[in-house]
């Protein structure tokens, strides 16, 4: 029960990541892809509708692993206390700046809000890396290297995704900023990947490979223009990333600590995984429909 | 100590822990690392004890049974860096002063002789590590450059395999010599004797390898050989069944002990020190057949009852209790008076960083706050066992070597040699004393220099009996079972590294409170404003879906918007709520999270996703939904909002009365979810705040309407005033909607007046379950110090209603109330000295806050409705307009109910205090040892700003949206021009926001 509960927390950060990878990367991106106001607003359209419901993804997680592994959650969150503020900090600002921006009137205010956003996406998605690879290695390099990781690779699926979702000149910037994050992403990824080999379970070791490998397909699908394979592509490179981090944090989710002595009693494991079981597919259900609803390119003219 | 921190090279290396994520990043913080010991890293040059090991252990002398950290036998044997050894003449004549250091100071000290076997790297001895067989134990070891992997071993030859038996008989040999009273052969913790146990590491085919009887040859031949070498007398073992460190598998667990553990009884040996690991069958077997001394650990029990109750109650003759006195420096007294105890935090105290083991409260050195630090109840320990603590200034007495590294030294050791002493030092285990026995050392009477300040503090002396016996150690002591705790420490080097940052504890505390407080109180501003208003939203645009007028949509929308507004400030202040239980209360977390964390889990999942996600579609889908399912997605999401006050009111009930859970292991475990769900305070609670948000919500939808009452007669909010208008206003006289706002007005009048009858109603149930389950709360509302039959209610000081109270909480004008004082007393009883009175004069005015706003905001809609009512025999006739003075009145409605549902809050949580949860743990063993005050200052500072930024721009957004007004019809807007109060940006994206 403990390793299905285990799984279930690994799914939902990686649904997490994927998700919201996006929204961060379009978030970072939103002053380089726009050269006006209709651009920006053609840019934060893509995230509109669905970047609130990708955030819930981290609550649960979060509520989540409070639930199974009480000494996990308190441990990692009390642990990281800083990095973790930040993180809240900057998701504070986000919010805040995406939901107000269209309902405030001078160009300053505007300014102000899309600088929430910026800061508020670049933020937490260094972070989350940092915070990562300070768990599975320890040192300051490898804290870094996964901050840079996941914001490098957030950025790139942001651009992919923006430019998937949009026409028109938004769209050929959103192409190149792909490439041009790509020719971060790579060699950052490239000096992860030997860290992988020894540290885990063998099977991590072939999930960090199609990562690389997804990673590599998606920035080959970018520059041949096929926007939703490579959509797909960064998606399962961050799948497969994140299942590498949590296939290492098997063993030990944190140090010292093992998952059976983190974890809650089996009553409460079951009891949740019916409720889990019967409650999430729809919930994948009615988010999928949000994005089958939201399917359409957005053009500066329907906005 | 638990198994995973003996020998953790952590300890030696004072800089250590590049490599240990959470709490050791801050080790390299300044201010932590010049508090940290950092010479100790050179006590082991060459692996020869320094006089600094002397001293160290000189101080703990009075523990009864020291041993030592893990010494390696060879060179071989080493695998961390800067450990001592037993091979060289050097190292000998270094233990001697450590040994004598002890003996004069009236100890016994044990060397544990540790070969790391498969656990080692090049960078740490300079050679490879050696294993039964050619396996990579272990994930990763600490080195000189940081964590590193573990490197595959060597594998060792028949023939080194029996030059490794001779090494461990050689360096008991040694251990002898230098003075050592004897030696304990470690067999646990995934070294080299339990290497050559197990099957994944044993790959053998030798004599060593293969079969049980074959695996346990080596530890059977290693012990054999010592026994022989110094007698059977010096000799003990540690073991850890199925232990699983280092990668260990032992799958046969239950054939390799029994048969090990025989085969060692064969030998003779004087103890068996035993980590309860193998499960308690495994454990009685093993007491079945181990004949002598038996102490155990119990690694996983977080309870120092259950640690220590359960394996006496099985039969160990000692135990050793390593986290409990971790959590609790003080932990001899705590048992003494019977005080709860600190629960230690298991996810931080392997980390590495040392500085965790210092965090944890201490009742002897917070006098004035005798319970600082609470767990679960338990009985207090009374006999003539029970004796004072004395803790003794030794590090003060001793010589000036080092003393600012050892100035802080743990008090916690400190006060362990006073409790050991008693029961410890006699009983010592000896041949064949499985059941008593004495052997009392002479000269225990008479503790020399180094502690003697450990028992001039009086108490340790005066318990012993008269001419010198100790108490404590006569067979009817011995197998008195579970309560008669023995006590034995068994100090490892980690101790050393305790260091007193006591003294911020409190004020970091305090910090969080302010933290949790601040930030919770700020969500609870917008919240209920979400809850109310959502729903009334949902009802507007139901009744422009079902009427089709068109006031209704722009009613919709212009509620809509200002519905977003607060539902973004809402939703960011709420991500703050989930992760600050695991910041700032991690104890509280780790104590509850299996009840707790459910309630929060559920919350995400099933009222979170449907709340967020279909709000979204409400928002965008405007032109891409059709209408009725656009409909539906706003009650869609509506529905999520009271869910999840549902989720985390039913959380929140049970920390006031907890129910569906037990206690094991010192964490709460849930046993019945639907319990928790239904807790009678949770049904009580859920309607008396969910109605209090209506009324917060229809306060607000009031105040509004008045407001654009007033303004689109041209008047402003004070009377005789005229409304400020800019030029081109959407709002001037002329194009208001004649019925519009009336309407909603109405609407929020009748919302708020039956939500009003419902808060009334729940908090009337409230108050009777108060007076059941939380007593205090309600004495402290209303300042009584006794118990008392009809108890008045006060209005204000001195205004008292006889009986008032009484009727309230129990319907009955002559019902016992009990009083502050008396619970205070009972709850001594209960639970051991503390202060259990929360604070008076907030509870006390928060109560009336509550009561006196909530009824005037009630009483202000019932009165609207009666001056709007519409005249009820001429059906059709013209209703009354809304007078402009109750225009003026219904401004009022916005900061009334606001500051009742705060005060409510209040109320609720300050009374509650000192406890988290009711009765089980309190606020100050809730937080997190590891957070220091200076990072919570710096949080609660940012918070604080970034909060009042963020309060001060939802002000400016709402109060300029009302004063917009709603959007115009498109035939009245064309005319109209340029529209200047709504500039381009928002005029151009419609769509965008609705």
């Amino acid at each position: 029960m403990t390793t299905f509960w285990f799984i279930v927390i690994a799914f939902l950060w990686t649904g997490y990541f994927v998700l919201e990878g996006f929204d961060f990367g379009v978030g970072a991106l939103l002053p380089l892809l726009s050269r006006s106001e209709a651009d920006r607003r053609q840019v934060l359209g893509t995230i509109g509708p669905v970047w609130d419901g990708n955030e819930v993804w981290l609550i649960t997680a979060i509520g989540a692993m409070f639930a199974a592994f009480p000494a996990w959650y308190s441990g990692l969150l009390s642990g990281f206390y800083l990095a973790v503020f930040l993180v809240i900090a900057g998701l504070i600002v986000r919010g805040v700046g995406l939901e107000w921006r269209g309902k405030v009137h001078s160009r300053r205010e505007v300014a102000l809000c899309d600088a929430g956003i910026v800061t508020g996406s670049v933020l937490p998605a260094f972070l989350w890396g940092a915070i990562f690879g300070n768990l599975l290695f320890g040192t300051a390099l490898a804290t870094v290297l996964g901050g840079a990781l996941s914001l490098s690779v957030a950025v790139l699926h942001g651009a992919v995704f923006v430019a998937l979702k949009t026409t028109g000149g938004v769209r050929a910037r959103a192409r190149r900023a792909a490439l041009l994050a790509a020719v971060g992403a790579v060699p950052v990824a490239l000096a992860t990947l030997p860290s992988v080999p020894g540290k885990g379970p063998m099977w991590t070791l072939g999930t960090a490979l199609l990562a690389a490998a997804a990673l590599a397909a998606g920035v080959t699908l970018v520059w041949g223009r096929r926007e939703g394979w490579a959509f797909t592509a960064t998606a399962t490179a961050i799948a497969a990333t994140t299942a590498t981090v949590f296939g290492v944090l098997w063993n030990a989710p944190l140090p010292g600590l093992t998952l059976a002595e983190a974890a809650s009693a089996p009553y409460t494991l079951t009891v949740l995984t019916w409720i889990g079981l019967i409650a999430l597919p729809g919930v994948i259900a009615y988010q999928a429909w949000t994005y089958w609803v939201f399917r359409k390119r957005l053009t500066a003219e329907v906005l | 100590m638990p198994s995973t921190l003996e020998n953790h090279p952590c300890g030696e290396n004072g800089k250590i822990c590049p490599g240990m994520p959470p709490r050791s990043c801050r080790l390299h913080m300044p201010h932590g690392q010049g508090r940290l010991p950092m010479t100790w890293s050179r006590a082991y040059v060459a692996g020869v004890p320094s006089p600094l090991t002397a001293l160290y252990y000189a101080q703990r002398a009075s523990a009864g049974l020291i041993v030592t950290e893990g010494v390696q036998p060879s060179p071989a044997g080493q695998g961390y860096m800067n450990t001592p050894g037993l091979h060289t003449d050097d190292q000998v004549a270094g233990w001697r002063e450590v040994t004598g250091a002890v003996h004069a100071a009236g100890g016994r000290i044990v060397a544990q002789i540790m070969h790391t076997g498969g656990v080692g790297h090049p960078d740490n001895t300079g050679r490879l590590p050696v294993a039964p067989s050619a396996v990579r134990l272990g994930e990763q070891i600490f080195t000189p450059t940081g964590l590193q992997d573990t490197p595959v071993a060597v594998e060792l030859s028949t023939a080194e395999v029996e030059a490794t038996v001779r090494d461990f008989a050689t360096a008991a040999r040694r251990a002898v010599e230098a003075g050592f009273d004897g030696v304990e052969l470690h067999g646990a913790n995934g070294y080299l004797i339990h290497q050559f146990l197990s099957q994944n590491a044993n790959l053998r085919d030798d004599r060593y390898g293969g079969s049980v009887a074959g695996r346990i040859r080596f530890a059977v031949e290693t012990a054999r050989a010592v026994a022989e070498e110094i007698g059977p007398d010096r000799v003990g073992i540690r073991l850890s069944p199925a232990h699983g460190a280092q990668g260990l598998a032992e799958e046969d667990a239950h054939e390799v002990y029994p048969a090990l553990v025989s085969a060692l009884a064969d030998l003779d040996l004087v103890y068996l020190h035993l980590l309860a690991t193998g499960g308690d069958e495994l454990n009685a077997r093993i007491r079945g057949l181990w004949p002598n001394a038996l102490i155990v650990n119990d690694p996983v029990a977080a309870d120092p009852a259950s640690a220590a109750e359960k394996p006496l109650g099985w039969g160990a003759d000692l135990v050793a209790l390593g986290r409990a006195f971790l959590a609790n420096p003080d932990l001899p007294l705590r048992l003494r008076v019977g005080a709860p105890l600190n629960e230690p935090d298991l996810s931080t105290a392997f980390g590495g960083d040392h500085r965790v083991y210092t965090d944890y409260p201490t009742l002897a050195l917070h006098p004035a706050a005798p319970c600082a630090g609470a767990g679960p109840r338990r009985p207090p320990v009374t006999g003539p066992e029970v004796f004072a603590v004395s803790r003794p200034a030794s590090t003060g007495r001793l010589p000036a070597v080092n003393r600012a590294a050892y100035g802080r030294i743990s008090r916690a050791a400190d006060a362990a040699l006073v409790i050991v002493r008693p029961f410890l030092i006699p009983c010592l285990p000896r041949r064949r004393s499985r059941r008593g026995g004495t052997g009392v050392p002479g000269d225990r009477d008479d503790p020399t220099a180094i502690v003697g300040t450990a028992s001039n503090g009086g108490s340790g002396t005066a318990n012993r009996g008269p001419g010198g016996t100790p108490p404590g150690c006569d067979e009817d002591r011995i197998s008195r079972g579970p309560n008669a705790l023995q006590l034995v420490v068994l100090l490892d080097i980690e101790l050393q590294a305790v260091e007193l940052w006591r003294e911020g504890d409190m004020d970091a505390l305090d910090l969080a409170r302010w933290q949790f407080g601040v930030t919770t109180v700020y969500h609870f501003l917008f919240v209920p404003l979400t809850i109310g208003l959502g729903v009334y939203v949902a009802g507007l645009q139901t009744a422009w879906h079902l009427t089709g007028k068109e006031h209704y949509l722009r009613l919709t929308k212009f509620f809509g918007k200002l519905f977003l507004i607060n539902f973004a400030m809402g939703v960011v202040t709420g991500i703050v709520q989930e992760f600050q239980f695991g910041m700032n209360w991690s104890e509280y977390s780790t104590f509850v999270g299996d009840v707790f964390g459910a309630p929060l889990a559920l919350e995400a999942l099933l009222a979170f996703f449907l709340e967020s996600t279909f709000l979204g579609l409400w928002i965008f889908g405007w032109d891409r939904l059709p209408k009725r399912i656009h409909l539906a997605c706003l009650w869609a999401a509506v529905i999520g909002s009271n869910l999840s006050a549902y989720f985390i009111l039913a959380a929140n009930a049970w920390m006031k009365h907890p129910v569906g859970y037990e206690v094991v292991d010192g964490r709460a475990r849930m046993t019945d979810l639907w319990a928790v769900l239904t807790n009678s305070t949770a049904l009580a609670q859920v309607p008396h705040v969910v109605a209090a948000s209506f009324v917060v919500a229809g306060g607000f939808v009031i105040a509004v309407a008045g407001y654009r009452i007033l303004r689109e007669r041209g008047l402003g909010l004070r009377p005789g005033r005229r409304a400020r208008m800019a030029a081109g206003d959407a709002t001037t006289p002329m194009r208001r909607l004649p019925d519009m706002w009336r309407t909603s007005l109405r609407a929020a009048l009748v919302m708020t007046a039956i939500a009003g009858a419902v808060v009334a109603g729940s908090g009337d149930l409230s108050g009777q379950l108060l007076r059941e389950q939380q007593p205090m709360k309600l004495a402290a509302a209303e300042g009584l110090r006794h118990d008392t039959a009809g108890a008045p209610f006060s209005i204000a000081p001195g205004v008292e209603v006889p009986g008032l109270l009484s009727l309230l909480a129990a319907h009955d004008p002559g019902a016992t109330v009990q009083g502050v004082d008396d619970i205070q007393a009972r709850y001594e009883k209960t639970f051991g000295p503390a202060d259990y009175t929360p604070n008076l004069p907030v509870v006390f005015w928060s109560f009336r806050v509550m009561i006196g706003f909530g009824m005037a905001t009630v009483g202000l809609s019932v009165l609207g409705l009666w001056l709007t009512r519409r005249p009820r025999r001429r059906r059709g006739g013209t209703a009354k307009p809304v007078p402009d003075w109750f225009a003026r009145l219904c401004v009022l409605a916005l900061p009334l109910p606001a500051i009742a549902i705060i005060s409510g809050w209040l109320l609720s949580e300050i009374g509650r205090q000192p406890w988290t949860v009711q009765g089980e743990l309190m606020t100050a063993a809730s937080v997190s040892p590891g957070v220091s005050l200076g990072e919570v200052a710096i949080t609660l500072a940012i918070f604080t700003v970034l909060y009042g930024v963020l309060a001060l721009a939802e002000g400016v957004l709402l109060v300029r949206h009302v004063k917009a007004g709603p959007e115009l019809p498109p035939a009245e807007s064309a005319p109209a021009g340029a529209v200047p109060a709504q500039p381009d940006e928002a005029r151009l994206t419609p769509t965008l926001m609705y």
